[in-house]
Formats: structure tokens, C-alpha cells, sequence
């Protein structure tokens, strides 16, 4: 996520609010956070105030509110954005009302340890149900879409549904993705405790690598193939919505056609599958030598795959990858998909005349991608 | 030494297709084509667990080198879904409001009988009676589907069946449509307008282009039928859109040179599918088979070049579908369960579609009602007037029947590499053989079958993507889209 950080003053403890800049001052009644250039008295009605201004009055400061001084990129921040003030002096911006990629990030833990994995992940308890309850109220309620992400977000059980009936009660035109390796619902009541919250619009992506238990185990570091699999047919089984989503490795581009007729034959019922390039943080980096592989290389397998299942009306897309290196037939399935934050282009993408529809790259990115980008 | 094996073999049948490989089929349809070395590794336990074939198999679930049980509960998903027909017992009653014919095609297998003839209609009791019993179906979709005779000639009754189904369906609340099979020479606007407004679609008949249709299908004072044939085509869609007119084709010996023109006939009036039906032996075609009858070897030969003609047409960019190829191609290619009744496993007689005779008797599939017209009511099971909805679906005869349909467990079929895609024709079977059990070695049904699957599996093993792409916009029923880019 987003994060900003300058002077922390009067801030004892971690406080969310919501930006609200001079001349919006009123928009809302509660939890503002004022964004100002030049704070006046008017500014500690407010449950913090951000600034760029390294000094200013001590009076101000002497009111008790808490003050961020010398914040660069204030401009970044926009009205409606939600953010975290910490008392060591970070901003943690939660939710940007602008983007179209915000999530609700309520766990470290997992129970895989996807080799390829851009989040870091702990096995040990991790539960931020708390800051996401505080959270949600103050998110946009006409925001398209959000993300509920971890470390995995079904470990937090009876928080975890508790986490989706407040979207569902603060949030009721929100459609929600719940990013889940499906390995929980694989308990058929805990599937069912899920499906009778009976949140409007909801759906669950699933991370599939391969058409083998091997093959994915590998992976994912743990025994999950059939567990996942079972959770799908669960979740399929209330009629649930579920995306299925995979990254190219260099472990698993050999039989992505494979994979494409293996999800059609066992999931047909799935309504979306993502292909997607590898975001290189944490355990993908850390592994790179094994897991990464030229996107040119498998450009091949990618076309059959996806070639396999559009002709099943399978609904399919491919995240993550540049145009330069996609076989032309394939740019229709491309999606702009990389969070706002993080996703930047490269020098060679200066010239290109295809930038506004290319997805670009991940910001961690930068320094590995394929040898074959080039302006079109 | 270490005798334990280092892979579980899952149920699968196999053939070999030539000198040089096998199909090896799954349960559930999914299949794989092997190499003769690959086969005898497979089956002999020493096929490299690291080679792709060995994943290939394992993604199938023909084997398994970890658990057994959840690919299992994998192949016993699959198995429903492909079995799904089974589900809802009957939804397709073929009903007949009279016998009467003002057609008089060569071939006709239900015996019909002349325009004037007395006592063929279905009177109101029947049909009350009739539509009573297709409600007492648990189904929750029903088709109801007029067959004849020309049912045209009994219109009124035809009406009163639809009127009557529907006052009743306000209570049961189920997915019920209509089709009539007609010759449309007796389509009027009138017609039309009943048909527009109770929401009911036309099957009818074309065997080819002007000469071929009438030599094959002549009106009964031998006046030609395929001058109105066309016209009322016209008006018929014009009223009830195009989706809602179909068609269908027989084919006497002398149109098996026919089939490109049939197939051109087809198309320049404006259909985009055609089901190549070979004769049934049934009434007329069986009584005229010495002049009209053929080997169904020569039907099979000239079918696959029709469609071969077929795709290439498609690759011209004509969208036009054979449906006999489509119904196997989604048998063999999608994991979804499909709908014909004459071709399932257990068979679909009386538990998919049943025949609701003129006189009230109930028949297992038209084809029992064509050999009741030739004397022969073994496949009766009741009548709506004196009979009890279970004695007609729950009784002996049809749990019999349908016992004696089961592939798995008939000989040969049990083990034919096919047989997921393929079915039982317990009436055919009869009519062929005097016995409701396949006789596989000798049916002229599985012969056919056969050809034309394995002729399909050479197709999609050439895995061309365009042929590929031809296959899949018939399954799907929407347009090619055209040659790959390369």
C-alpha cells in the first residue's frame, strides 16, 4: 500500500480517518483528517492534520491534535482517501477513493508459502480484523470493488465473516474479491457459515498452478491441491462466485494448455480465470532463480491456453504483462490490471505508441522483466 | 524385490485406433491418444512419472501417483454432470392429434394414414387425459411436441392440447414449450397467429432441393410439395423468427449422392444446421427397403463427406453446423450432459421422451409407436384413459427396458473405448435384431456410430485450429470466427 511519513506530534496511538482538504472542510462529520499547506485554528476541530510545513505555531500544537509536519507528496493524497496515522510517523494510506484497486488487508498469516508469493506472509497468528472493522465505515460506499487480501483472510474464521457482513452492512453496492487459496472451504460447514452471510456480491479468486497435485503443491509449499479443489466444488455447490487464478512460473508454463483443459473439464462453472505475470517481492525474489521465467518464452503456451479456453466461452484474462510481448491475438484478453501505487513503465516505454492500453510493470519490476520489452 | 507399483491405474477403456496408437477414454469422455510404446508402459506400470504423457494421464484421472480418493470424488463430480439427463425423468411428450397425412413420402416409418380417413383423430377425452398424465411428470421442464400424421389436419385439437397445458401449467409453474412437427403445406396465418401467441416452434421437413424434395416427399393427390414448402417457410419465420422454424432430412438411397446439394438447399434458404438422418426401419422404409434401403456403410462413407464439405464451407466463412457431428463433438469435448434421446445410456425411452398415440396409448419413444402401426406393441405401456400414470412410468415394462439399456453392462459396449459417447436404442435394437439388448457386433446403429466417432477423433486429432475452431462454434452455436491469425 500507499505510504507517506514526516513529524509525528500529540499522535499516542494509531488513529484512521478521512482526508478532507480547506474548502471541504464539512464533507465529513467524523474522523477527518485535514490535508492543509498552511494550518490555521480552524484545523484542530479535526482528528489530525497533515502538512508539508515543517513549523508551525506552537499554539496549534499545543491543542493536543495530533500533527504531522514535513509530509512530502501531500498532493497525493486525495479527499475521501482513508489513512492511518502511526505515532512513529508513517501514513498508511488504506483505501485511495480514486483507484480501482483498493483492499482490505486483514492478515499476515497463511497456510501456504507460495514460492511465488509478492506478500509477506507469517505462520504465526496475525489478526487486523480490528483496524479493517474501523476501516470499512469510512470507506466510500459508492466504491465499484474491493479486495479482502492477506496472508489468508479464511484463517481469521468467525472474524473473517465478520469482516464481510460490515462490508456487507456499510458497503452494500460494493461488489467484493476475497483473495483465498480455497483450502478452508474445503470444510464444507465453514463454506456454508460463509454463503449464509449472503453478502450481494461476492467473489472468491483461487489460486490454481497446475493440473497435478505435484506440480501445484510444489508451489505453494504445502498440501493444498485437492483441499482448493475441494473448496471450489463447495463453493460451486452454493452456486458461489469463483475466479481462478494463476501465475505463469517457470515451474508451471510448460502445460498451461494442460491447465486451461483441466479447469474447463473439472471447474467450468468458474466465471473468470486470470493469467498473470509475477509481481518480483518478497518469496518470488527471493526464489527468483527458480521461479522466474522470460513471459517471451511462454508466450507459445499462453496463446494455446487461452485459445483453449475462449473457445469454451470460458471467460479468461491475462493480468500483469506487457503488450510489447504478447502475440497480437492476445492483446483483447489483457487487462490493466496493477494497483495504481505500484505500477510504473519503463525508459523503453517512452516512445511507445501503445502505452495508454499496456498494464505497464510492477514498480518491484523495474530491474526484472523480459529482454524482449520494446516500444511499438 | 519391490512389488509395489508406482501408480494406481483409475477406470478407463481403450482401442487401438491403427497399427501405431490407442484411445484411451475415461468415464467420464476425457481422452488421450497413445503412442503403442506409451500404452504398453502405461498398462505395465513403467511409465516415467516425470514425462508429460504421465501428467497428461494423471489430469485425466486414468491414473493417480498420490491419492486416490479425491480424484474419485473429482471423476464422481464429472459423472453427475455428464449424466445430468437422468436428473428430471420425462420432459419431451411427442403427442399425436391424428394419423392423418396429406403427405405421402416414400419413406414414412409411422403408417400414416389418408386425409379423409375416420377414426385416427384424438378426441377430447384423450387429449384431456393426455395432457393430464405429461403433467403428472416431475420434470420441471416439459416439452410438448406434435407429431403425426400431419397434425395441421387436426388443428383443433392441437389448440385445445395447448390451451389445456397451459391453464394447467398456472398451477405447476413449469418450463413448458411447444413445437409442431409439420410438412407446413397446410401453414396459414391464422396459424401462425396461434403459434405467435402460445409461443410455439415448427420442425419440419426437408430432404433437398426442389426435385429431390418432391420425389421424396409428395403431397397424397402426388402434387408437389416443395413450391408451398418454401413459400410457407417464408411466412412461417416471418411470424415467428427464424430461431423458431427448424428443420430436419431423411435420406432415401438416391440422396446419398445428393448430400452437397441437400446441404447447398439448405443453406440458400437461409438454415444454419442439418441433421443427416439415415432411414429407420420402421413402416414405409422398412417395406420399401429393397428400392429406397442402403448398407449403412455407404450412408456412413457419403456423411463423412458431407461433412467434410460441411467444414470446409465453414472455413469459407458459412456458418452451418451438422448435428449429428455436434451432439457427438459435445459429448467427446465438453464435460456437459446432453439431451437425445435416442442415444443415451441408460437409454432415454419413457424416462426422457414418451409418445402419447392418437388413441391415448403411450409408447416408449416413436419408434415403438412406428413398430405398434406395423402390429407390433411391444414397447406399449399404457393408455391415459384406462392406465395409472405409474403403472405407464413406474411399471414393469419400462423399469425393464430400461435395465436391459445400460451400456455398462452390456456385452461388448461394457468395454468399447466408445462408450461414453455413445448410447442405447432398445426399440432399434428390437426392430434390427427382435431383441432389446445392443447386439453390437451386428447393429447397423453402433456400426454407425462407431465410423463416424472415430472419424471425429481423427479430426480432432490433427489438432488443426481452425477445424478446432469450426468444431467449438457449433458446440457453441455461434458463428466461426474465422482462420486463426498466423
Amino acid at each position: 500500500m500507499r505510504m507517506l511519513s514526516g513529524c509525528s506530534y500529540n499522535c499516542k496511538k494509531p488513529l484512521i480517518g478521512r482526508i478532507v482538504k480547506n474548502g471541504t472542510e464539512s464533507k465529513y462529520k467524523y474522523n477527518s483528517i485535514l490535508v492543509t499547506d498552511s494550518p490555521t485554528k480552524k484545523a484542530i476541530k479535526h482528528l489530525g492534520v497533515v502538512t508539508d510545513t515543517k513549523e508551525i505555531d506552537s499554539s496549534l500544537l499545543s491543542s493536543g491534535v495530533p500533527f504531522f509536519l514535513g509530509v512530502a507528496r501531500t498532493d497525493e493524497l486525495k479527499v475521501g482517501d482513508v489513512i492511518r496515522l502511526n505515532p512513529d510517523g508513517v501514513i498508511d494510506v488504506l483505501y485511495e477513493k480514486e483507484s480501482p484497486h483498493n483492499a482490505l488487508f486483514v492478515t499476515e498469516q497463511c497456510n501456504c508459502s507460495c514460492i511465488i508469493c509478492p506478500q509477506y506472509t507469517t505462520k504465526k497468528k496475525s489478526d487486523l480484523t480490528d483496524s479493517v472493522l474501523e476501516l470499512i465505515p469510512l470507506i466510500d460506499p459508492h466504491t465499484p470493488t474491493l479486495n479482502i487480501t492477506g496472508g489468508e483472510p479464511s484463517l481469521l474464521g468467525d472474524n473473517f465473516f465478520k469482516i464481510v457482513q460490515f462490508c456487507k452492512k456499510y458497503l452494500p453496492n460494493t461488489a467484493l474479491q476475497v483473495l483465498s487459496n480455497g483450502i478452508r472451504f474445503s470444510d464444507f460447514e465453514f463454506t456454508k457459515s460463509f454463503v449464509n452471510i449472503n453478502h450481494p456480491d461476492i467473489q472468491i479468486g483461487i489460486p490454481l498452478y497446475s493440473d497435478n497435485d505435484t506440480d501445484h503443491n510444489n508451489i505453494v509449499q504445502t498440501n493444498g491441491f485437492y483441499k482448493t479443489i475441494k473448496g471450489m466444488h463447495n463453493l460451486a455447490l452454493f452456486q458461489q462466485k469463483i475466479e481462478i487464478r494463476t501465475v505463469i512460473t517457470a515451474l508451471n508454463y510448460r502445460r498451461l494448455p494442460q491447465l486451461a483443459e483441466f479447469i474447463y473439464r473439472n471447474f467450468p462453472f468458474v466465471i473468470h480465470i486470470a493469467f498473470m505475470g509475477m509481481e518480483t517481492r518478497e518469496l518470488a525474489r527471493q526464489n527468483l532463480n527458480q521461479v522466474w521465467v522470460d513471459p517471451y518464452e511462454y508466450r507459445q503456451y499462453l496463446e494455446d491456453a487461452i485459445e483453449i479456453l475462449y473457445l469454451r466461452k470460458m471467460n479468461v484474462s491475462i493480468y500483469n504483462h506487457q503488450l510489447c510481448i504478447l502475440p497480437k491475438a492476445l492483446w483483447k484478453f489483457a487487462s490493466k490490471s496493477i494497483s495504481l501505487w505500484k505500477n510504473i513503465y519503463i525508459s523503453e516505454c517512452g516512445s511507445c505508441t501503445q502505452k495508454q492500453l499496456c498494464g505497464g510493470f510492477f514498480a518491484s519490476c523495474q530491474d526484472i522483466h523480459s529482454k524482449y520489452i520494446h516500444a511499438l | 524385490m519391490n512389488n509395489a507399483k508406482p501408480y494406481q491405474l483409475l477406470p478407463f477403456r481403450f482401442m487401438r485406433l491403427n497399427n501405431n496408437k490407442f484411445l484411451v477414454v475415461n468415464e467420464v469422455g476425457e481422452y488421450i491418444f497413445l503412442p503403442n510404446e506409451n500404452f504398453d508402459k502405461l498398462v505395465n506400470y513403467t511409465l516415467d512419472r516425470q514425462c508429460s504423457t504421465f501428467l497428461d494421464l494423471k489430469a485425466k484421472h486414468i491414473l493417480t501417483d498420490t491419492y486416490v480418493a479425491p480424484a474419485i470424488d473429482m471423476l464422481a463430480v464429472k459423472y453427475r454432470t455428464k449424466k445430468a439427463f437422468l436428473y428430471n425423468f420425462t420432459s419431451l411428450h411427442m403427442v399425436v392429434p391424428t394419423l392423418r397425412c396429406n403427405s405421402n413420402c416414400i419413406y414414412c416409418q409411422v403408417s400414416k394414414k389418408d386425409p379423409n380417413a375416420v377414426g385416427f383423430d384424438m378426441d377430447k377425452k384423450t387429449a384431456r387425459k393426455t395432457v393430464e398424465t405429461i403433467f403428472i411428470s416431475p420434470s420441471p421442464c416439459i416439452k410438448i411436441e406434435f407429431q403425426g400424421g400431419e397434425p395441421l389436419l387436426n388443428f383443433n385439437r392441437l389448440k385445445y392440447i395447448v390451451n389445456y397445458a397451459q391453464k394447467l401449467n398456472k398451477k405447476h409453474k413449469r418450463d413448458l414449450v411447444f413445437v409442431v412437427c409439420t410438412n407446413l403445406t397446410l401453414i396459414t396465418p391464422a396459424i401462425l397467429k396461434f403459434f405467435k401467441k402460445h409461443n410455439i416452434s415448427i420442425s419440419t421437413s426437408l430432404d433437398g432441393p426442389c426435385d429431390l424434395h418432391n420425389k421424396n416427399r409428395p403431397l397424397q393427390n402426388n402434387k408437389l410439395s416443395h413450391g408451398k414448402f418454401v413459400a410457407n417457410l417464408k411466412l412461417s419465420r416471418e411470424t415467428l423468427g427464424r430461431g423458431n422454424v427448424s428443420a430436419l432430412m431423411t435420406t432415401p438411397r438416391h440422396s446419398l449422392d445428393q448430400f452437397k446439394k441437400i446441404i447447398d438447399e439448405y443453406i440458400r434458404l437461409g438454415f444454419h444446421n442439418i441433421f443427416i438422418r439415415n432411414l429407420n426401419p420402421y413402416g414405409g422404409a422398412k417395406q420399401e427397403s429393397k428400392t429406397i434401403g442402403y448398407a449403412i456403410e455407404d450412408f456412413v462413407s457419403k456423411y463423412k463427406d458431407a461433412l467434410n464439405y460441411i467444414i470446409e464451407l465453414n472455413l469459407k466463412g458459412t456458418y452451418f453446423a451438422e448435428s449429428f457431428a455436434t451432439l457427438l463433438l459435445q459429448r467427446i469435448l465438453t464435460p456437459f450432459t446432453t439431451g437425445f434421446v435416442d442415444l443415451q445410456s441408460p437409454a432415454g425411452v419413457g424416462i426422457e421422451g414418451a409418445v402419447y398415440d392418437y388413441n391415448g396409448n403411450v409408447y416408449a419413444s416413436d419408434e415403438g409407436r412406428m413398430l405398434a402401426a406395423m402390429g407390433d406393441q411391444e414397447f406399449l405401456l399404457g393408455n391415459v384413459t384406462t392406465t395409472s400414470y405409474s403403472q405407464i412410468f413406474g411399471g414393469d415394462k419400462l423399469r425393464s427396458l430400461i435395465t436391459k439399456s445400460c451400456l455398462e453392462a452390456m456385452p461388448i459396449c461394457s468395454h468399447c473405448a466408445l462408450q461414453s459417447y455413445c448410447g442405447a436404442d432398445p426399440v432399434r435394437n428390437y426392430a434390427e435384431h427382435g431383441d432389446v439388448e445392443c447386439h453390437a457386433a451386428t447393429s447397423n446403429t453402433c456400426k454407425k456410430c462407431r465410423s463416424i466417432l472415430l472419424y471425429l477423433f481423427e479430426l480432432i486429432e490433427r489438432n488443426d485450429r481452425d477445424i478446432n475452431r469450426v468444431f467449438w462454434s457449433w458446440i457453441n452455436r455461434s458463428p466461426f470466427e474465422g482462420r486463426a491469425e498466423n
